[in-house]
């Protein structure tokens, strides 16, 4: 079936009759966000559906103004379609009324169907049943989709029993598989009560009852485990996939903190052994003294010299003092040069006043009478002995220089002589300091910039990351944690697996148990019955899964042809059904990407919009085939996520498919800068397609007045 | 073919056939028709099952009968 032309009249934005002529192939109809596209696909819904909202709602508020009260208009979406040849008509439509105030009023609702055979002889018919005869609704459940949310058909429990119901041999399996069962229960049932006849079987048997009975509840209950731990690990890959795209980041961004700490604590120490206290040094680093050595060897000249006169003036008056010393010295030289005189006290005071009062010389035994010159000299000498002791004043003696500051000088001339080499080196310590601080100074200049490079390269990490940086720290810390989880579910699920096996093999010790109570004690017919039903219920659940895994295994199959083609030259993966068993009877499918046995947790979204697309190619496909007829496709929106370049390149893929497809875009088109009006980007000349259109608002309209709305339908 | 031709053929390529009740694969290529003249029990069985199911409606009571019937003259 091909959708020959929709006509929309009278419907929301569309003023007027708006035809649509469109051909087998694709047929594009471009349109800016709110001028018309969506209005056009929410047409063809109402066509289909009609739709539980009063109608006055799709009545064109610009037709509405326009007619007098009491006027009326047709609001009609009207589809013609060819099948097999022949033309089919369908027309939902309404009369609306102006009423007074601008109020609308309906009448007239109305489906209508009309079939035209080849001869062009036109008869009316059900249009429901016309409309299931054309497009029937299970097949337009996948054909017609609104925006990119809607494709992922599978998120739907409902979506896998419709498609083995359309279109797998599957679905015939169904009825064997639940009769197999119920065949084999009744078996069963015979065999067990011909068995228990006998007391001793039945004790036996109601025991292995019991038992089996225990056992498949301890495997119910081991298979929840084993379902959640499944759930769990599947989770936790999942988180961890999620972190892998932030974990190299959150990485990067440990490393670069570090980093920059790092660098702070070299500037810090740099800056801790700088020395710029240049006043204190002045001082107590003797810096001031920098220049003093021509001070000091002026001053040493001064002092040497001043230190030579000194010496001179010195030795002159010692000189002179000398001399008169010698004439006191020559003065008393009373026995000859060679001679010394005796001591004031020999002979001592009481002799010398004996020889005195004697008046005889008893040392030299000479008389020596009163006034005579020896009787004299001993009294002189007495005398003298007396004045020596009386304590006399000292003597004051005469000094050149009152104070000795010349000696004072010369110390201190020597002392700084010591420190010259000290003071000498004050240059190259100034030096050396003034090269260290610069040097540090360059160095935390040269840190600095390394800051500067490692902030920015931080904020690259952080800018990149939809995170923020505590949440990236987090990631880090959650990646490990998740790691260890994943190592330890695993070990779960294999303890869970391994249980199963256990309870399996016990399971089937205990059946056979039973078969040989069984084979010993009941009817052999009703045994080897028994082992023939069993026989086919096998045959039949194998057979249904069989033809299940088939249809699933070629939708896969078919879906990943398709996806390979859509994303051709990039990087897909490929797409995996897996079947998920939700209870005995329920079954779901999980459609996901994977890479070799790697499961995409978080595809992006236009990666998975491709793959919801494909898959839905590959339902129509499966389709035709199964139906030996095709079906359109109208999509709205389905491809947000793809970008101008893929869309053109997804456009000329599916522009080769046998199908009709009518996609709806808000691609290609762009405001001309000089006249600031849109137009339809030179690039959609490069779109292989069979027709185009341009779904528009007719300038100029006021955004807030819907009676200035009028969409206009532009054929490309 | 007919479904039920085709739904028959597909339960009768099961390898337990081959493998269990030692059925030779020239015997496996028959129709429904053939299959409910067939000797081999477990083959008629199943073509009396198929034929019963793509038939009118029928009880799962009445299908076990019609299947012990069968096998119980069958003699297994």
């Amino acid at each position: 079936m091909i959708i020959k032309s929709i006509c929309v009249e009278n419907y929301m934005c569309y003023y007027g009759m708006n035809n649509f002529e469109f051909a087998s192939g694709l047929n594009v109809i471009l349109g800016e966000n709110g001028e018309g596209k969506t209005k056009f696909f929410e047409a063809l819904v109402w066509l289909f559906r009609g739709h539980d909202h009063s109608l006055e709602i799709v009545v064109s508020a610009k037709k509405l103004a326009e007619v007098e009260v009491g006027d009326d208009f047709p609001v009609s979406v009207s589809l013609v379609v060819e099948q097999y040849g022949e033309v089919r008509y369908l027309k939902r439509s309404f009369i609306a009324r102006k009423e007074e105030g601008g109020d609308c009023s309906v009448d007239n609702h109305s489906f209508e169907g009309i079939e035209e055979n080849r001869s062009g002889e036109r008869s009316k018919v059900d249009a429901d049943r016309l409309l299931q005869q054309v497009f029937p609704s299970e097949i337009r459940k996948y054909s017609m989709f609104k925006g990119e949310s809607e494709l992922n058909i599978f998120d739907n429990e409902d979506a896998l029993v419709n498609l083995i119901n359309l279109f797998a041999e599957a679905k015939h399996y169904d009825k064997y598989a639940t009769s197999g069962a119920s065949l084999t229960q009744a078996a069963d049932k015979a065999v067990a009560e011909a068995s228990k006849k006998s007391t001793e079987n039945k004790k036996k048997y109601d025991r292995l009852e019991h038992e089996i009975a225990h056992l498949k509840r301890e495997k119910g209950r081991q298979e929840t485990l084993l379902e959640t731990a499944q759930e769990d690990l599947g989770k936790l890959e999942a988180n961890l996939q999620k972190a892998e795209k932030f974990v190299n980041n959150a990485e990067a961004l440990e490393i670069i903190n570090e980093k920059i700490e790092n660098i702070k604590k070299e500037i810090r120490d740099e800056y801790g052994v700088i020395r710029e206290n240049y006043t204190t040094y002045l001082f107590d680093e003797n810096w001031l003294l920098c220049h003093y050595e021509p001070i000091f060897i002026e001053f040493e000249k001064k002092v040497t010299a001043l230190n030579k006169k000194r010496r001179e003036l010195q030795s002159e008056f010692d000189k002179e003092k000398g001399r008169q010393e010698g004439e006191k010295n020559a003065a008393l030289k009373l026995l000859g040069d060679e001679k010394l005189p005796l001591p004031n006290d020999i002979p001592n005071k009481n002799i010398m006043q004996e020889l005195i009062a004697d008046e005889h010389c008893k040392v030299c035994n000479r008389p020596a009478p009163k006034g005579s010159e020896a009787y004299n000299y001993m009294v002189e000498r007495l005398q003298a002995y007396l004045d020596s002791q009386v304590p006399k004043e000292k003597e004051q003696e005469e000094a050149l220089y009152e104070n000795d500051y010349t000696s004072e000088l010369v110390n201190m001339l020597n002392l700084h002589n010591n420190k010259l080499t000290d003071i000498r080196n004050i240059g190259n310590e100034i030096t050396e300091l003034f090269e260290f601080n610069s040097a540090r100074k360059s160095k935390v200049q040269e840190l600095q910039s390394h800051l500067e490079e490692a902030h920015e390269e931080r904020i690259k990490i952080l800018g990149s990351s939809t995170k923020g940086e505590e949440k990236l720290g987090n990631v880090l810390k959650n990646y490990n944690g998740w790691q260890s989880d994943k190592v330890r579910s695993r070990k779960t699920i294999v303890a869970y697996e391994s249980e199963l096996d256990r309870i399996a093999k016990e399971l089937e010790e205990k059946g056979k148990e039973k078969d040989r109570i069984d084979l010993e004690s009941a009817n052999s017919f009703l045994v080897k019955t028994r082992a023939i039903i069993r026989d086919i219920e096998k045959i039949f659940k194998d057979t249904k899964e069989e033809k299940f895994n088939l249809f699933i295994s070629h939708l896969e199959e078919q879906s990943n042809s398709f996806f390979e083609e859509i994303n051709k030259g990039a990087f897909t993966g490929k797409i995996r059904f897996t079947k998920r068993k939700l209870s005995e009877n329920r079954v779901k499918i999980d459609v996901d990407l994977y890479e070799g046995e790697r499961r995409f947790y978080e595809p992006n979204q236009s990666l998975l919009t491709s793959m919801y697309i494909s898959i839905l190619f590959a339902i129509s496909e499966l389709a035709k085939q199964s139906r030996e007829e095709a079906y359109p496709l109208i999509f709205d929106a389905p491809t947000s996520s793809f970008g101008e370049t893929k869309t053109k390149e997804f456009l000329n893929i599916i522009s080769n498919s046998e199908n009709q497809i009518i996609l709806l875009l808000k691609d290609f088109l762009s405001t001309d800068a000089t006249s600031d009006t849109i137009k339809i980007d030179n690039e959609f000349n490069k779109v292989q397609r069979s027709k185009a259109f341009w779904v528009r608002l007719k300038r100029p309209f006021d955004p807030n007045d819907l009676t200035t709305i009028n969409t206009e339908v532009i054929t490309v | 073919m007919a479904r039920r031709d085709d739904i028959f053929s597909s339960f009768i390529q099961h390898p337990i056939l081959t493998e269990k009740y030692d059925v030779e694969p020239q015997e496996l290529e028959i129709n429904i028709a053939q299959g409910l003249q067939s000797n081999i029990p477990i083959i008629r069985s199943i073509a009396i099952i198929v034929d019963a199911l793509e038939g009118k409606p029928i009880s799962d009571n009445a299908l076990r009968n019609k299947v012990t019937q069968y096998l119980n003259t069958a003699a297994i």
